[in-house]
């Protein structure tokens, strides 16, 4: 133990004064009696002692002596560490992810280990400086190098924990960036579990970030908050559109059980807050199961899992079962896009069947005409045309579907026919050929069109004549087929509305690449709705809760759209974007869509609440060590002192008269 | 004010009151153990030569041939003293130890006034400091308050023996003594009393004692003055010695009880916050008891 301000202890010579005014007799009070001769009687039985006859009230002395003593030691400001235990600059990284929400008896992590951190702000000592940063994903510095306590003590009660994953390497670099003009650096990480290697792989990195002077590198000190805690978590969740249904879609659920005992849990999914599937399953330590689930919907929304009725299995005979220990991983949304009416021109001099499949396509809005458009504007406003032997000079913007074409156009030219054409080649993989097979279908003949630009074909005959192509370019996609409707039996065969269907969900534009859900800690991009203004520049996102940001708007290009890109998602939840000058324009019309995004904690890591066996906490390594080391001597001194000072106003008032 | 306007009112109604309830049990009533020239009867006794024929019960000779003799009490007036304590140990605190002692005193004397007996009052502390001599009659009750009212608590150390010795050198004729003190003798009060039994004194104590006295609300550092010899003391009162202050009085009080329990003398303890009427009506309850 050492003192802040040794030269307080000077105030313990005031003992001598205390002593001689207590040695001194002062005059007492006269008090009349009738007689003497009991008190005579009594104290002729029970003579004063002669070794402490000089102090008449011996044990109020020595509380006095006490007293003074225990304030002369709070003035002097003990510590039990010494400045040479510590360094003139430190630098504390609260480890801010997702996992240090876990709860226990003592609290969250977040809480001890942000008690801890006040406490090593509060013993700093006349020189010293301390810096402190926030580490999830992303590393923030929150104040630098200062002594101020009061400031520091502010920052570090404003420090808040976020949603996201750790990345403890980024936030050692960092701080020893900071220690890096210093020579005498500590670095004090208040995190929960991290293994021992770990530890060690970011001690070499404070090593090696001070290449120059090895020898001068920060320590690093890594104080483990909290207890190892079972935990059942989502860690992954996810839902696209079905590429084979256009109103169908698949959810991908994932749980996995962080925990040395078996659990079972409830799952609910809901769209929109309306129940759709309840799962229940059961999981044995360590287990990640997932589920695929498939249903229908036509409109979007949002989709929301949470676990339910977590109910861990007893660890021993006799002991409480375990409770679930994390909330930010029991909870998971995902963004389900809509599915919007496909607006399809047909045009042709009448076909039935072509008709009837098309119209038995669900979210299909059919119009028909039998004569090509004369002018440009009526090709506008579909988001397919479907030409039936028609062909225009000049093809029309926009997805075709093109169907036993007469006439050449840009794309292609008519370079003959083919008699009795013989399957050899089909391109099963293309999802245009999803349950397609020709082999059977009857072809008296076939035109042969020769391509002008580049086209994938997806059927060949023996000629090296395709019967189904794919051409795709930037401002269009489209499928041609030479197949004639009425000299071929393909109307006829069940393949014929397939192949409508596969190509009306190719053309619907289904990405199944597209993530419904981001991974919080990450940033997300998106692309701007359809229905938004093409002025639109900036867009406010805001959070699950309610922080609003400005992006501005990236500009599109010939391939890509104009889209946005969110920062880190640090909260999971459902953040919205919508755009800034709809809403200064737009006034009162304020119809644009909220383009919203998922982020989800699906971390396996952070899910993971128990401590690895090598690194549990230990005496020297938990939170508690450094709270209990901060809890200020000198008020304790005071606590001491303020109990003598009762004893001694116990005494004093025993000894008055009433 | 010791006696205030309605005191004598107050005596007229605790003389009516003592004797509706105690009717010859304390003062003139009582009935003397002589047998004499009364006039009520008491018994009979074989007649024997030289008796005075006027006694002898004709009729029971008559009725049945026994010469007896009719035997009547002799009523005698009894003489009342009163000893009041004026030692300074009586003007303790608010000296209300002291006022009690002679408002009983003069509702006593009263009383036997009252009931046509005599009545005398001496005051003592370490000797007779004054007297008022044996007076009888109901208006002589106004030159006893007087007496009273200009003792004062002044005298030197309580000298309960030295008292009654010179009370006894009066050579008074046997009555009833009734000793109004606080009985804080360092010398003790039983070899005095016992002068008085051997005298054949009715005697009746009636101690007095302060609250503060019994319960001294005293802790810590203080120098006792006694009041009556002087003497300083400086103590440091725990709560522990307190307690054994409190032990020995009760001791003290305790002691003067079994003694007049054990020589039949009435005792009467009361503290000085007591009113003079309720504390003759215990006198005489206590007396009534000690007699049965």
């Amino acid at each position: 133990m050492i003192f802040g301000t040794p030269t307080a202890l000077l105030l313990g010579l005031l003992a001598l004064p205390v002593t001689l005014l207590y040695l001194l007799r002062v005059r007492t009070r006269r008090v009349p009696v009738s007689t003497d001769m009991f008190w005579t009687r009594v104290f002729e039985e029970r003579p004063p002692r002669s070794l402490w006859k000089q102090f008449r009230h011996f044990k109020s002395w020595l509380f006095q002596i006490l007293l003074l003593l225990t304030l002369t030691l709070a003035a002097a400001d003990p510590r039990w560490s010494s400045p040479a235990d510590q360094a003139t600059f430190q630098v504390i990284i609260l480890d801010t992810s997702a996992s240090m929400q876990a709860e226990d008896d003592a609290g969250s992590r977040f809480e001890i280990a942000r008690t801890g951190a006040k406490h090593v702000a509060a013993e700093l000592f006349p020189g010293q400086q301390l810096a402190v940063i926030s580490a999830d994903r992303e590393t923030q510095i929150l104040c630098g190098f200062t002594d101020h306590n009061p400031a520091l003590q502010r920052v570090i009660s404003d420090a808040t924990v976020t949603d996201s994953p750790a990345d403890l390497r980024q936030a050692v670099l960092h701080a020893a960036a900071l220690l890096r003009p210093h020579s005498d650096g500590r670095i004090l990480l208040f995190t929960d579990a991290l293994a021992r290697a770990d530890e060690q792989q970011l001690q070499q990195l404070c090593q090696r970030s001070d290449s120059d002077q090895p020898a001068t590198a920060p320590r690093l000190e890594v104080i483990r908050c909290g207890v190892s805690q079972p935990n059942l978590g989502l860690t992954a969740f996810e839902v696209r559109r079905s590429s084979a249904d256009p109103l169908g879609y698949e959810v991908l659920l994932e749980l996995t059980n962080a925990a040395d005992v078996p659990v079972s849990v409830r799952t609910e999914l809901t769209l929109d807050d309306v129940l759709i599937d309840v799962i229940t399953m059961s999981l044995d330590p360590d287990e990640s199961s997932s589920r695929v689930l498939r249903k229908l919907s036509a409109d979007g929304g949002i989709l929301k899992a949470r676990l339910t009725d977590i109910e861990f299995s007893e660890a021993a005979a006799g002991s409480d079962p375990a409770q679930d220990s994390l909330q930010a991983d029991n909870q998971a949304f995902a963004v389900l896009p809509e599915q919007p009416p496909l607006r399809v021109l047909l045009v042709s001099p009448g076909n039935l069947f072509l008709r009837q499949a098309l119209l038995a396509m669900p979210r299909v809005d059919l119009r028909e005409i039998t004569t090509l458009p004369q002018s440009q504007q009526d090709w506008s406003g579909f988001d397919l045309i479907v030409l039936h032997q028609l062909i225009p000079a000049e093809l029309p913007a926009g997805n075709l579907l093109v169907v036993d074409p007469r006439d050449d156009c840009p794309l292609w030219e008519l370079a003959g026919l083919i008699r009795q054409p013989l399957i050899v080649e089909q391109q099963s993989g293309s999802p245009l050929m999803t349950n397609i097979d020709l082999t059977d279908v009857l072809i008296p003949q076939v035109a042969r069109l020769q391509f002008l630009q580049s086209a994938e074909n997806l059927i060949l005959t023996d000629s090296d004549a395709s019967l189904l192509s794919v051409i795709q370019q930037p401002q269009r996609r489209c499928i041609v087929t030479p197949l004639s409707l009425s000299e071929s039996d393909l109307p006829m065969r069940t393949v014929f509305p397939l192949l409508i269907s596969n190509a009306l969900q190719w053309f619907s534009g289904v990405d199944i690449q597209r993530t419904s859900a981001a991974a919080t800690g990450t940033s997300a991009m998106a692309q701007l709705p359809s229905d938004w203004s093409k002025s639109t520049e900036s867009v406010t996102i805001r959070s699950p809760s309610g922080t609003e940001t400005t992006a501005v708007v990236s500009a599109g290009t010939a391939i890509s759209p104009p889209g946005i890109t969110t920062g880190l998602l640090r909260e999971r939840g459902v953040w919205s974007v919508s755009p800034v000058l709809a809403d200064k324009k737009a006034g009162s019309s304020g119809q644009t869509s909220v383009l919203r995004i998922a982020a989800n904690l699906t971390d396996r890591s952070e899910s993971d609440l128990r401590f690895p066996p090598d690194a549990e906490p230990t005496a020297d390594s938990s939170a508690t060590r450094v709270i209990s080391r901060g809890i200020p001597l000198w008020l304790l001194a005071v606590c001491f002192a303020v109990l003598l000072l009762t004893a001694e106003w116990f005494l004093y008032q025993r000894r008055l008269i009433m | 004010m010791l006696f205030p306007s309605d005191f004598m009112t107050r005596l007229e109604y605790l003389s009516l009151m003592s004797r509706r309830v105690f009717r010859g049990q304390l003062l003139a009533q009582r009935r003397t153990r002589e047998t004499g020239a009364g006039i009520e009867f008491a018994d009979h006794r074989e007649y024997a030569a030289g008796d005075d024929l006027r006694y002898l019960d004709w009729n029971i000779y008559a009725r049945h041939g026994d010469l007896l003799i009719r035997r009547f009490q002799e009523e005698q007036d009894l003489h009342v003293y009163l000893l009041v304590d004026c030692s300074r140990s009586m003007s303790f605190d608010d000296g209300s130890k002291f006022d009690l002692a002679r408002q009983v005193a003069a509702a006593i004397a009263y009383i036997a006034l009252a009931d046509l007996d005599c009545a005398a009052l001496f005051a003592f502390s370490a000797g007779i400091t004054s007297r008022l001599p044996l007076t009888r009659g109901r208006e002589q009750i106004l030159p006893m308050m007087r007496f009273l009212e200009n003792l004062t608590a002044s005298g030197s150390a309580t000298g309960l023996s030295q008292g009654i010795a010179e009370f006894l050198h009066l050579r008074p004729r046997p009555g009833l003594v009734l000793v109004i003190s606080d009985l804080f003798d360092p010398g003790g009060f039983e070899s005095s009393f016992d002068l008085l039994r051997f005298r054949g004194f009715d005697v009746h104590v009636i101690q007095l004692f302060h609250e503060l006295e019994a319960r001294p609300e005293l802790l810590g550092d203080a120098q006792l003055v006694d009041l009556e010899s002087g003497s300083e003391t400086r103590i440091t009162i725990t709560e522990q010695r307190l307690a054994r202050y409190q032990q020995l009085f009760d001791a003290h009080q305790a002691a003067v009880r079994n003694y007049c329990r054990r020589y039949g003398l009435g005792c009467t303890q009361s503290p000085a916050s007591t009113s003079f009427e309720s504390l003759v009506m215990t006198m005489m309850n206590s007396s009534a008891e000690t007699q049965t």
